[in-house]
């Protein structure tokens, strides 16, 4: 059972469940109608962290991964200030120019390895990532049953009027960034202790591709969509190479190909008539689907 | 009771509001009218504070709420309806009615069940606002100001869209709603027989000015205003 | 002082190149208001070609240079017409046409990288290959080259825009677009002229980059992209002079930081700029705000 992980088809399930954790982070990010182009400085974070608290300070690897964590969900709320100011695109090109100048900085820091990155534990066994995916769907699954997460999607969708009903948008999009940030920063220790080392490429333009790909692909407004998502996005290289096809070029059309045809995703959100709220006592207690 | 104090707003060098002085006080009916581009709109966005005046002053019971942020001043009873409907568009109508605080921590289920029905919005409560035509859209909105218990309540054009009959009937819930409960009203209506029939008094702005205010009688007599307002021309 | 001047000479003809690329998200953006995310992969297509066609025609750089205008042209033509103007009719934001060109400009890394592998491919031409030297100062002939083209380049571009009847049409139909249509104007003609005509000019930067670096990877696209994208929102999005201004200032910044502050990141340093202007001027330096882009909603 457990050779099956150290063979190529079970790094790529490890691969895909650290995919999937980090779009479901960025998707309640962007449900929040933030577009940040910055999750995988905050998954960088919490990978960076957790190999500094490991291997610089001698922390065992639960304890790291919960610093890495803290310090992502810590800078993800302080990227969400700039949502205060910037809209859509213009969020996104100021928070890929801090994603960029994060990557560029790792390479100049030599506490944290340079360009050759940072060694760590191969404590991330494949059960505790899969039961981490597992824990995180939960989590997100009980989130969307809150009053919370209703008055997130609201100010996605339209933040004047979630202003204009009284809903603190400011305090919305920090609150969501902080949940993302957490979720980001849980994928990115384990990254770190999956693979054992990190370098500040893994953290660059191409997993930003990934996690929006993700999240694009299998839908921002359902449960399992980043999910789905995240499967396909790990799975479309594998296939393209089978009839060799470079992998940039299946996830240019996928991009293409699913904004401009299917741009709600493969599963689309919104809650069947059944699950919808049936009471306003069920919404008053918390409970709105 | 609000009052606006010599509010001032200009877009770029272009003047949408030149002063304007203006009362609402608690249980009394008051509609802005004025042609298009007169400032309406501006002026429900600057006491929302969707917009920050360039001068003047808005008070709420002789508060001032210029450095009150939009969210606040609605937690504070100053709602608004827009003139074209904003909603959440992932969220269920019912989810849309209860999406502000002062609705789900306040509103009970009987005053919820009477206003939706009142508005003929109790078998859609479950769709998706995207199903909806745009006068169901006013209704939500209408119901959800209404269950926020408005201490005053800005309503922008809230029957655009709406036959006559229609628009009388929702006017009818607003009304009876305001005599039950006493809050103030600023009604934006281009339906100008409707409006002399519910206001207690209008506020004529053309022009970014306040050129009159008065019992609607009054203001029907008033020549700028049949000038400005009506395009009647002697 | 010489390290100065000489990073200031590198600085300037680094800086042509991100000018050129910046000018075309601004031409792009001005029309049709789209974030050209395939901005630099047509850069290395023209690159590639560029370097091939120098290779047959044994080191001819005009050559080369016609070539890959010429297909960054028809490059440009195939992203209006598969990336942009599909959205057209569909109204909406930034974000989606920015999605469909960073795909397009993927499937081009791809298609590069498929041809010629992903090591560097290098750029052979007979030309401008010697350097003068005036003290301790290094000066290429190849980045004299690039930096008198860039500009004599951006001059005719100038004029194109200001002083013909197409380029007053473009500039209406950046101004407003609606009424542009409304005067007789074809909106779309012109965004598929303009897309053409900022893709041309991305595949001459192609040939220009390698004359000055010769060599080039596939992957170096979505660098330029960023680069040129940062250009343009520094300069305001609006401004043609801005771009050009702001790019050479940007390439100078860079050889500045890499000869006196070789411990920090040459490319953070300007990322870092582009962040605090877009929170504090989100117009840009040049721009003028643009109703309903800039700012944040929730701007209280």
């Amino acid at each position: 059972m457990i050779e099956f992980f150290y063979g190529y088809s079970g790094q790529l399930l490890l691969t895909f469940a650290i995919l999937a954790i980090a779009a479901s982070g960025w998707s309640v990010i962007f449900g929040t109608g933030m577009f940040s182009m910055a999750p995988s400085a905050t998954m960088g974070i919490g990978a960076y962290g957790a190999a500094v608290a490991y291997t610089h300070w001698g922390i065992p690897f639960p304890i790291a991964t919960v610093i890495g964590v803290v310090l992502a969900a810590v800078v993800s709320a302080l990227l969400s200030l700039f949502a205060w100011r910037l809209d859509h695109l213009f969020l996104g090109i100021a928070t890929l120019g801090v994603a960029e100048f994060l990557v560029a900085l790792a390479h100049k820091t030599p506490y944290v390895g340079g360009s050759l990155g940072m060694p760590a534990g191969f404590d991330a066994t494949p059960p505790v990532v899969l039961i981490t995916l597992v824990i995180v769907v939960f989590a997100l699954w009980l989130l969307r049953r809150t009053r919370l997460f209703s008055a997130m999607r609201a100010v996605g969708d339209d933040t004047l009027a979630a202003q204009s009903v009284g809903i603190d948008t400011r305090k919305m999009k920090v609150i969501a960034s902080i949940v993302g940030g957490v979720i980001l920063g849980v994928s990115g220790a384990l990254y770190t202790f999956q693979l054992g080392s990190i370098i500040p490429s893994n953290f660059g333009f191409s997993m930003i591709v990934q996690i929006i790909l993700a999240v694009l692909i299998g839908g921002r407004d359902s449960l399992f969509g980043p999910v789905v998502g995240a499967a396909v996005v790990i799975a479309l290289p594998e296939l393209a190479r089978l009839v060799s096809v470079d992998h940039s070029i299946a996830y240019g059309l996928a991009l293409m190909l699913i904004v401009l045809l299917r741009p709600q995703g493969l599963i689309p959100g919104g809650r069947p008539r059944w699950l919808r709220a049936k009471s306003v006592r069920a919404v008053q207690a918390g409970i709105t689907s | 009771m609000l009052e606006l104090n010599e509010i001032k707003k200009s877009f770029g060098g272009v003047t949408a509001l030149a002063s304007v002085q203006l009362s609402v006080d608690d249980g009394e009916f008051v509609s802005l009218v004025g042609p298009n581009g007169a400032g309406k709109t501006t002026l429900i966005n600057i006491i929302t504070g969707a917009l920050r005046p360039d001068g003047g002053q808005v008070l709420l019971d002789g508060r001032p709420l210029n450095r009150v942020p939009a969210y606040k001043r609605s937690r504070h009873g100053v709602v608004r309806t827009f003139q074209s409907p904003r909603m959440f568009r992932r969220l269920t109508v019912r989810e849309n009615i209860l999406a502000s605080p002062r609705v789900h921590t306040g509103a009970n289920n009987e005053d919820f069940d009477e206003i939706v029905e009142a508005l003929q919005l109790t078998g859609r409560l479950d769709a998706r606002t995207d199903e909806l035509n745009v006068v169901d859209r006013h209704r939500i909105e209408i119901a959800r100001a209404i269950l926020m218990r408005p201490s005053l309540l800005l309503l922008d054009e809230p029957t655009a869209g709406m036959a006559e009959s229609e628009a009388r009937q929702v006017i009818d819930v607003i009304s009876a709603r305001q005599s039950a409960a006493g809050f103030g009203i600023l009604l934006i209506e281009h339906n100008f027989r409707l409006v002399k029939e519910v206001s207690d008094r209008l506020a004529v702005l053309d022009f970014g000015r306040l050129i009159h205010t008065g019992p609607p009688a009054e203001v029907e007599k008033n020549e700028r205003v049949l000038e400005a307002y009506l395009g009647k021309r002697s | 002082m010489s390290l100065l001047i000489q990073q200031l000479l590198n600085g300037l003809s680094t800086g042509a190149i991100y000018a050129l690329i910046g000018l075309g998200f601004v031409l792009i953006f001005g029309v049709a208001r789209v974030f050209n995310g395939a901005q630099g992969p047509i850069v290395i297509v023209g690159f590639y070609l560029a370097s091939v066609v120098a290779g047959l025609s044994g080191g001819n750089f005009w050559l080369a240079l016609l070539a890959a205008t010429a297909i960054g042209a028809v490059f440009g033509l195939l992203l209006e017409r598969l990336a942009i103007a599909p959205l057209a009719s569909k109204g909406g934001g930034l974000l989606v046409p920015f999605l469909t060109t960073l795909g397009f400009g993927m499937v081009l890394e791809g298609i590069v990288r498929t041809i010629f592998s992903s090591s560097p491919q290098p750029f052979f031409v007979e030309f401008a290959s010697e350097s003068f030297k005036i003290g301790d100062v290094r000066l290429g002939q190849a980045q004299l080259f690039v930096t008198v083209f860039t500009i004599l380049l951006l001059v005719a571009l100038d004029r194109m825009i200001y002083s013909t009847s197409w380029g007053l049409s473009a500039r209406a139909v950046a101004e407003n677009a609606s009424i542009a249509g409304g005067v007789g104007i074809s909106p779309v003609a012109l965004r598929i002229g303009i897309v053409a005509l900022a893709s041309a000019l991305a595949g001459t930067t192609g040939a220009l980059y390698g004359l000055q670096y010769a060599a080039a990877t596939p992957t170096l696209g979505v660098v330029l992209t960023i680069k040129g994208l940062l250009v343009a929102v520094i300069a305001g999005l609006t401004s043609f002079r801005g771009a050009v201004l702001i790019g050479l200032l940007l390439g100078v910044t860079e050889a500045m930081v890499i000869a006196f502050a070789p411990a920090m990141p040459a490319d953070g340093f300007a990322f870092v700029i582009l962040v605090a202007l877009l929170l504090f001027k989100p117009a840009g330096i040049f721009g003028r705000k643009l109703s309903g882009t800039a700012v944040g909603a929730d701007d209280r």
